[in-house]
């Protein structure tokens, strides 16, 4: 057995259980098979599947924005972007791509415009506590992707094609194949565009309008999954997928150097093969992955003997490896216990060309999980979890939770839930071990999180209301913050303490007057996230002040309506200002002002026997704003894209 | 049916009423007028690629701040690391190492006049006449010289080349003594290069301590100059941080004082205005007289909890301007002492304050 477990190594975390229909109501998840991943009491949200379909041109991070609290930090239309929740950092989303992590084991983020949305089938996202089934490090909590088999049709295939403003152009194709034991799925997807917008540039005298340079990107990607269903309660499944990305990075509004190189290229690749298995005495996940993520990144600008000159030539590679085997077994009719155990393993060099600098790391980690779902009672039910992670043989502090959810009245599903936790999030090998700056004494993070939350569903005359609210505190020791250091370069210090707390609403509501279909999904969060103890790292005032680019009120609206075969979306999203100094004064620079963003879009499906021909007409930036989300960053005007699908 | 649309629609107007605008013109101005003041620039680095560099003004009478005056004057910011500003003619320079640039503007007004564009990484500025400046450059491999009439960059000086390694050599500080110009070059280098102001071309170089970081003339028209040293895995090398003195008609290095441990935080030097004592900054604020053969034991200024950006002297009074970045993340101080060390004011500026520029 334990050869067995070795050989083709170990793992249990994919997101859902076998997945034989595709739900298309959005549904928060509160109490399903401990295995997958969702403990009672934990909050879930999964993202509408309608949602997810009419994004499909555009962008994970955008659809993140719209649909959830999730704050993204976005260096403009096709840039970088990071995401961060409940007052936390980037680095404290923990993301998974059916089932393994693709957290570069050296920054610790993720680069989600890096993640195509047409090769998602389902996104989830689990707050806080609610992550800990997967792991240590999600102190904000975790963004799942999952690609998943449509067993529904023996042979399917969907084509997407979408045009618009600043030369974009976005193709994408779909083919499912196979039987009701084997299937084959294979998508591709390229995307480029000039980027070449206009904007009023209000950093330069006059505030004159110019054409942004150096944005264009170009990526494309290809995924391939195999799902073999032997029986109807196990499935094997191999997934790989391939993405490489080119862009430029454009200077600051405020630049006015000539001439210069400066250019991105990153190529992620990512592998997983696993095994599922639910039968009488108990259910197996195991799984094992691959990821290879590298990342390229010149900067050249002219010398004084009229040659472009390398000023910086970077490269790095993070080769990982993960493994999880999980096991569960119902004992008694009302109690679950679960085991769950990682082991990866990750290799990264990262060299510069023009300093001769390298590093070159190798890094194991081991992890052990045990859990208990019990259902006591009808209303209540109960679950503990604890985990033990080592790291190069360095023990960490021991994760528990434990959260408890209780139906008050079963017919108007009004539940309250609560939970109380102890996570931690090991540093960054970037943290450790970048040159210069990087720092092996640096302490882990540890979070201590309570939470606590009420939903409410009602299903009067065919309609549909949900309701939720839930407040969360947590206090984090030893934050990891990144700051200038005298000597020039940049490196991460422990802050001894920070606090963060919050409240989250949710409203969404699915109507049908007449021969309309109405949903809406409203969602609000309040998040103060301050530093309570700096340890002497921060200035003194930073205490009771605000984290860096954390927004303390955070707003989504989306409301699509139906008639027919036609159908409208439009979407608000707002942030407040964000701060980006400890002191929170903006007294000597610009404040990043609050951020209140329309999106429109109108759709026209045709259906033919099986098959559906779909139009999309999107306007993003309604009302041709000027604006910008990290300073000095332009964004584009009103734009817009036309998307057509093709099912068959 | 219709009772219900009208509903929906008011919800919906309700909802776009939320939608609000964003305001991207939050620079406000207002008039800025300088005249018949005595004061000194701080110039604010800012955080690299935060484009949030500001300039800020003290008047050494009323004591008096204005920050963000740059912006104040011209409703936009400076641009991303501002480095340097030296005023000549009536005219601020100030250098925005990352925007590649240099803003002039109304020495009295602070309003824009012009920007000198195309400049790879701009440092220092030194004045050679009334029509033409020198730009330093920590990466383009030579000084730029530009016409202050026309704003263009006329020519280059050539200070290295491809085939030397890193960036050399780049430059830093600029210091006239008699026909030649004194170029300390810090970016993983250990020169400090001699120009003679008749060919604009490097006759000579001088080699000094790793990373000479900054550069003043004393009352002899000799340098010192200060070595960081480097740090820990760089690529050129670490050593301890030392102190030097250069002999400018020899060319050797006449003196060294090196700073008893590697992680010594050699900072910023600066000379009172007789050119006889010399205050530098390792960790806390020393004072010597240029004639010292040895480091003295005890501080002038103490340093403790405190990160020494930027210091310089009022050339009238003596006074000693230091500036301490903080965190930083946030806005830096600025600390006034008199000449024997007695705290005098102290006030805020914006973020990393690091040089200063008396007008």
């Amino acid at each position: 057995m334990v050869m067995f477990l070795v050989g083709c190594a170990m793992g249990a975390n994919s997101q859902s259980a076998l997945n034989d229909t595709i739900s298309l109501e959005s549904v928060s998840i509160y109490s399903t098979r401990p295995v997958a991943g969702t403990l009672s009491g934990y909050k879930v949200h999964r993202i509408d599947s309608l949602a997810l379909m009419e994004k499909a041109g555009v962008s994970l991070s955008e659809l993140l924005t719209e649909n959830s609290p999730i704050f993204v930090k976005t260096y403009g239309r096709g840039a970088t972007a990071t995401v961060s929740f409940r007052g936390t950092s980037s680095s404290h989303t923990r993301v998974l791509w059916n089932g393994i992590r693709i957290n570069s084991p050296m920054s610790g983020e993720v680069d989600f415009s890096l993640i195509p949305l047409y090769f998602a089938d389902d996104v989830n996202i689990l707050y806080g506590q609610a992550s800990m089934a997967y792991g240590s490090g999600g102190l904000g909590g975790l963004v799942s992707i999952d690609s998943n088999p449509d067993w529904s049709k023996r042979y399917g295939l969907k084509l997407y094609q979408s045009v618009g403003d600043f030369q974009t152009y976005s193709t994408a194709i779909h083919g499912g194949y196979g039987t009701d034991a084997l299937r084959g799925q294979t998508r591709f997807f390229r995307e480029t565009s000039q980027n070449n917008f206009t904007y009023r540039n209000t950093a330069k005298i006059g505030k004159p309008t110019e054409v942004q340079k150096n944005a264009d990107y170009t990526k494309h990607g290809i995924m391939q999954e195999l799902y073999f269903r032997p029986r109807a309660n196990s499935m094997i499944s191999a997934k790989l997928w391939f993405t490489q990305t080119d862009r430029g990075i454009p200077k600051l509004m405020s630049g006015f150097s000539h001439d210069e190189i400066n250019r991105q290229e990153n190529q992620n690749f990512n592998a997983v093969v696993a095994w599922q298995s639910y039968r009488e005495n108990g259910n197996w996940k195991l799984s094992s992955g691959l990821s290879y993520l590298s990342l390229s990144y010149q900067l050249q600008k002219l010398s004084a003997e009229g040659n472009r000159l390398p000023v910086l030539d970077s490269h790095s590679d993070a080769r990982s490896w993960y493994n999880t085997l999980g096991y569960d077994r119902d004992v008694l009719s009302w109690l679950t216990l679960g085991f769950q155990a990682d082991a990866n393993l990750h290799w990264v060099e990262s060299n510069e060309e023009v300093l001769s600098t390298a590093i070159a790391c190798k890094q194991n980690q081991l992890g052990i999980r045990t859990f208990i779902h019990a259902k006591p009672l009808e209303r209540l039910s109960l679950s503990l979890l604890a985990g033990e992670e080592v790291y190069d043989n360095r023990t960490t502090p021991i994760m528990a939770s434990l959260s408890a959810q209780y139906l008050f009245l079963p017919q108007k599903n009004l539940m309250a839930k609560a939970g109380l936790a102890r996570n931690f999030h090991y540093p960054s090998l970037n943290d450790l071990y970048w040159q210069p700056g990087g720092n092996p004494n640096l302490k882990p993070e540890e979070g201590v999180t309570g939470e606590a939350g009420i939903s409410y569903t009602a299903i009067p005359f065919g309609s549909r209301v949900n309701i939720e609210v839930s407040a969360f505190s947590s206090e984090i020791n030893h934050w990891i913050m990144w700051l200038p250091h005298l000597k020039g370069y940049w490196e991460p210090v422990n802050i001894e303490k920070v606090k963060a707390r919050g409240l989250e609403g949710t409203l969404s509501l699915s109507l049908s007057p007449g021969r309309f279909k109405l949903k809406f999904l409203g969602n609000y969060s309040y998040t103060r996230s301050t530093v309570e103890d700096a340890g002497g790292v921060l200035r003194a005032e930073a205490k009771g002040r605000q984290l860096p680019f954390i927004p303390i009120h955070s707003a989504g609206v989306s409301a699509n309506i139906q008639l027919r075969n036609y159908r409208l979306t439009y979407s608000f999203t707002h942030f407040s200002e964000r701060f980006t100094t400890t002191s929170n004064n903006p007294n000597s620079i610009r404040p990043l002002y609050p951020y209140y963003m329309n999106n429109i879009s109108l759709g026209y499906d045709l259906r033919v026997r099986s098959s559906l021909l779909g139009f999309q007409f999107r306007v993003d930036n309604l009302f041709d704003e000027s604006y910008q989300t990290i300073l000095w960053r332009p964004m584009p005007g009103r734009n817009f894209s036309l998307l057509v699908r093709l099912e068959i | 049916m219709r009772k219900r649309i009208v509903k929906y629609l008011t919800i919906l107007s309700v909802l776009l009423s939320f939608a609000g605008c964003m305001d991207d013109d939050v620079l406000p101005t207002s008039p800025v007028d300088l005249f018949g003041s005595r004061g000194v620039f701080i110039v604010n680095e800012g955080n690299y690629l935060y484009g949030n560099a500001s300039l800020s003004y003290y008047d050494i009478e009323t004591r008096e701040v204005i920050n963000a005056i740059y912006a104040k004057a011209n409703g936009v910011p400076p641009g991303d690391v501002a480095y340097t500003m030296q005023i000549h003619s009536g005219k601020g320079y100030l250098v925005v190492n990352n925007s590649g640039c240099i803003h002039v503007v109304d020495a009295n007004s602070m309003l824009h006049l012009g920007t000198i564009e195309g400049l790879p990484s701009p440092r220092h500025l030194l004045f050679l006449d009334n029509n033409r400046a020198l730009v330093s450059d920590l990466y383009a491999r030579g000084i730029s010289i530009i016409n202050t009439a026309t704003l263009k960059v006329i020519g280059k000086i050539p200070t290295g080349s491809s085939s030397l390694p890193f960036y050399q050599h780049s430059t830093e500080n600029m210091i006239r003594i008699g026909d030649k110009i004194f170029v300390n070059c810090w970016s993983f280098d250990n020169k400090v290069l001699v120009i003679s102001t008749e060919s604009l071309t490097v006759t000579d170089s001088i080699e000094v301590g790793i990373q000479p970081m900054a550069m003043v003339k004393d009352r002899n028209g000799n340098l010192w100059i200060m070595n960081d040293g480097g740090y820990q895995g760089n690529p050129f090398g670490w050593e301890n941080p030392s102190l030097m003195l250069i002999n400018t008609a020899t060319l050797q290095v006449e003196r060294r004082f090196v700073f008893p441990h590697l992680n010594d935080l050699a900072g910023p030097i600066a000379t009172n205005p007789t050119g006889d004592s010399l205050y530098f900054v390792q960790t806390h604020i020393y004072k010597m007289s240029i004639d010292d053969t040895a480091l003295s034991e005890s501080y002038f200024v103490s340093g403790t909890g405190k990160n020494f950006q930027g210091m310089a002297t009022d050339p009238l009074t003596g006074e000693l301007y230091v500036s301490d970045a903080i965190d930083f993340m946030s806005e830096g101080m600025v600390y006034r002492y008199s000449p024997a060390g007695a705290p005098v004011d102290s006030f805020e500026v914006g973020i990393i304050p690091g040089s200063f520029c008396f007008n």
